[in-house]
């Protein structure tokens, strides 16, 4: 079994704009990061590794609030709202794709 | 009695207008009269609601509904299509611009103009008189006040949005009503509202309109032509009105999944799923251009549709009609207000007139001193975005870093500015000079550089903002002058008070026993106060 899990997180509705334009990123995470206890690290987990890792821009607060990604953006595991999926707990496996999508309101 | 023809006439609605769409067997005679006899209305007529009315009026919707309460502008014809140029130059409403070009379209059906914005005052008696709406509005305080009175009302909702190259499209309150289990069929709950989607609204800093970010025509325009698509598909298969009037087919669903049979007749496990479109023209992966996601059902106890039971037992109380028109829940609030930065004092900002003054007026400058050109002008740092910093109007010889940039490298942003002041030493610094501020380390700024590139790309250079390079002589031979002010300077006056801000830090990290600066803080008001100040006058009177 691998020590690592590989997935592709996309940013889009204008939360590119936080991760230097880059709307598509490979992320290899370890198993036995900190606070993983070994386990598949947790898509919780990859919040906070995105804010603390791979998010350059001070604005935090647009991405996160209170510790939760913040109103306003939807998260999507595989393509299914990540409340269908256990939301911080679902388990990252090789392959997924997360993407974090901010609304959209303009008509 | 005249013998029984052999022959019987096709229905008249066969060979109607409607012909074309009505061969589809999803749709059919029925289906057709269905449409006939529906009162559609859309609210916005902007770039989502310019090919949805159009289509909608083609089709045969019967009543036809168009509700918006602002004029037709010049500037929005690159999306707004339904619109005119004339309709722009005599400054129609939208409303009666948009109905005389469906009119001419389909004169056949009614159109009814409501020559408002949709407000908790007027929504739910006009919602009242249609069965189906779509929302094509602009903003979240609207689009919650419109899914509200659909829950309350029990209308289906179509929602679209778009801004920039994406777009977004959901069917809310869809069923609006729990269809109860029928023969053969399980019966299933009404869909999710607005609120159970997006059960928060987003901050208002990242609220902003397709006048400030842009949108592409086709874009919204795609959104909005899909938006039509499914409200009729819902009519067609009779899904708008409530249950027992019409018993439907088995395309009854326009949602993808079909209902599964069960013998027992108990409500079925499996709810149709609820989607939600993503379309992104300039997706990293063109195949990922359109999306369709899983969205999660009905929250039991969201405050717009939820169960009673669940909200009691959370202590909720419900969104009703009245607490909607007595105005109880304060729509605008609860979207918040995007408020002023209060980052810098008062002391380190300056009014838009005394700024231009110092740009113009070489001897009433701030300090009240006699400085060369670019002590007296000081240096203008201009934190717009670069394509916002292009497009506007800039103070000449300011330079251009954007917020993103700031906010991204922190105090590093500023690495430029050492080499700026020794080049200003020098007296090269040309009023035209807008240089982009790109370090080796950062190409292609503002564009996907896909994912192999995406690393640490900005190391920190370690340059202080010192005058690189000049020798504490040669300083004391330019003349005994008091050091250059700073002035930042963005859209409103907010950004940049944030930038004046990380520029402070910056220096205090370095250290600011010899700073060359002088002044340091930003324009108050930003440009919009600066083009306020900035018209022809009298050079005299200003002063
Ligand atoms: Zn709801």
């Amino acid at each position: 079994m691998s020590d690592t899990v590989t997935i592709t997180v996309e940013f889009s509705g204008g939360l590119e704009m936080l991760f230097d334009h880059v709307t598509k990123h490979e992320l290899t995470l370890s198993k036995h990061a900190a606070d993983t206890d070994g386990k598949a690290p947790t898509v919780g987990y990859l919040v906070k590794y995105i804010c603390d890792q791979l998010m350059k821009d001070s604005r935090k607060e647009l991405f996160v609030l209170d510790g939760a990604v913040r109103p306003g953006i939807l998260v999507l595991i595989n393509d299914s709202d990540w409340e269908l999926e256990g939301e911080h707990e679902y388990e990252l496996q090789n392959r997924d794709n997360i993407l974090f999508v901010s609304t959209l309101h303009g008509g | 009695m005249a013998p029984r023809p052999a022959l019987l006439p096709a229905p008249p609605l066969a060979s109607s207008r409607y012909n074309r769409q009505l061969l589809l067997p999803q749709v059919r005679v029925r289906g057709q009269e269905h449409l006939l006899n529906s009162k559609v209305l859309i609210i916005g007529l902007g770039g989502l609601g310019s090919p949805a009315s159009l289509y909608l009026a083609g089709a045969g919707v019967g009543t036809l509904g168009l509700m918006d309460g602002d004029s037709v502008e010049l500037g929005n014809l690159h999306r707004q299509i339904v619109h005119t140029e004339a309709a722009a130059r005599k400054g129609l409403l939208k409303v009666r611009s948009a109905a005389a070009r469906c009119k001419e379209l389909n004169s056949e059906i009614r159109y009814v103009l409501h020559e408002e914005r949709a407000s908790a005052d007027n929504i739910l008696g006009i919602i009242a008189q249609y069965d189906l709406v779509l929302d094509c509005t602009d903003n979240p305080a609207t689009r919650y006040l419109i899914s509200d009175a659909c829950v309350v009302l029990g209308k289906a909702l179509v929602s679209g949005a778009a801004q920039r190259g994406e777009g977004m499209l959901v069917v809310l309150d869809s069923p609006p009503f729990p269809r109860p289990a029928a023969a053969g069929e399980g019966g299933h709950d009404k869909g999710p509202c607005y609120r159970c989607v997006f059960p928060r609204p987003p901050p208002p800093e990242m609220v902003r309109g397709c006048s400030e970010i842009g949108i592409l025509g086709p874009v919204v325009g795609v959104i909005g032509t899909l938006m039509a698509g499914e409200a009729i598909k819902i009519i067609v298969a009779g899904c708008h009105v409530a249950v027992s009037s019409t018993p439907t087919s088995s395309n009854d669903s326009h949602m993808s999944s079909p209902t599964s049979s069960q013998p027992d007749q108990k409500p079925s496990q499996k709810q149709p799923h609820h989607t939600m479109l993503l379309y992104n023209t300039y997706a990293a992966d063109p195949r990922g251009m359109f999306r369709t996601v899983t969205m999660r059902g009905r929250k039991k106890d969201c405050l717009a549709c939820g169960d009673d039971d669940a909200l009691a037992r959370k202590g909720l109380s419900r969104i009703t009609a009245d607490v909607i028109s007595q105005g109880r829940l304060d729509y605008q609030a609860f979207c918040g207000v995007f408020e002023d930065v209060k980052v810098l004092g008062e002391e380190r900002r300056i009014g838009a007139k005394e700024f231009l003054e110092t740009q113009t007026n070489p001897e009433h400058n701030l300090l009240g001193e006699e400085f060369e050109s670019l002590r007296e002008k000081g240096i203008v740092i201009d934190v717009r975005e670069e394509h916002e910093y292009e497009l506007g109007a800039k103070v000449a010889g300011s330079l251009n870093i954007p917020l993103s940039r700031i906010l991204r490298l922190g105090g590093s942003a500023f690495d430029e500015l050492g080499l700026l002041r020794r080049d200003g030493d020098k007296g090269q610094i040309s009023a035209e000079s807008h240089t982009q501020t790109t370090d080796a380390g950062d190409e292609a700024d503002g564009f996907d550089r896909g994912p192999e590139q995406s690393g640490p790309a900005n190391e920190e250079l370690n340059v202080t903002l010192q005058p690189n390079g000049v020798t504490h002589q040669e300083r004391t031979q330019t003349r005994q002058s008091r050091p250059p002010p700073v002035y930042f300077v963005c859209p409103r006056g907010n950004d940049s008070q944030i930038a004046a801000q990380k520029f402070l830090e910056r220096l205090e990290a370095d250290g600011a026993a010899s700073q060359p600066w002088g002044w340091i803080g930003d324009v108050k008001g930003g440009y919009v106060a600066l083009e306020k100040h900035s018209q022809p006058q009298d050079p005299a009177s200003g002063l």
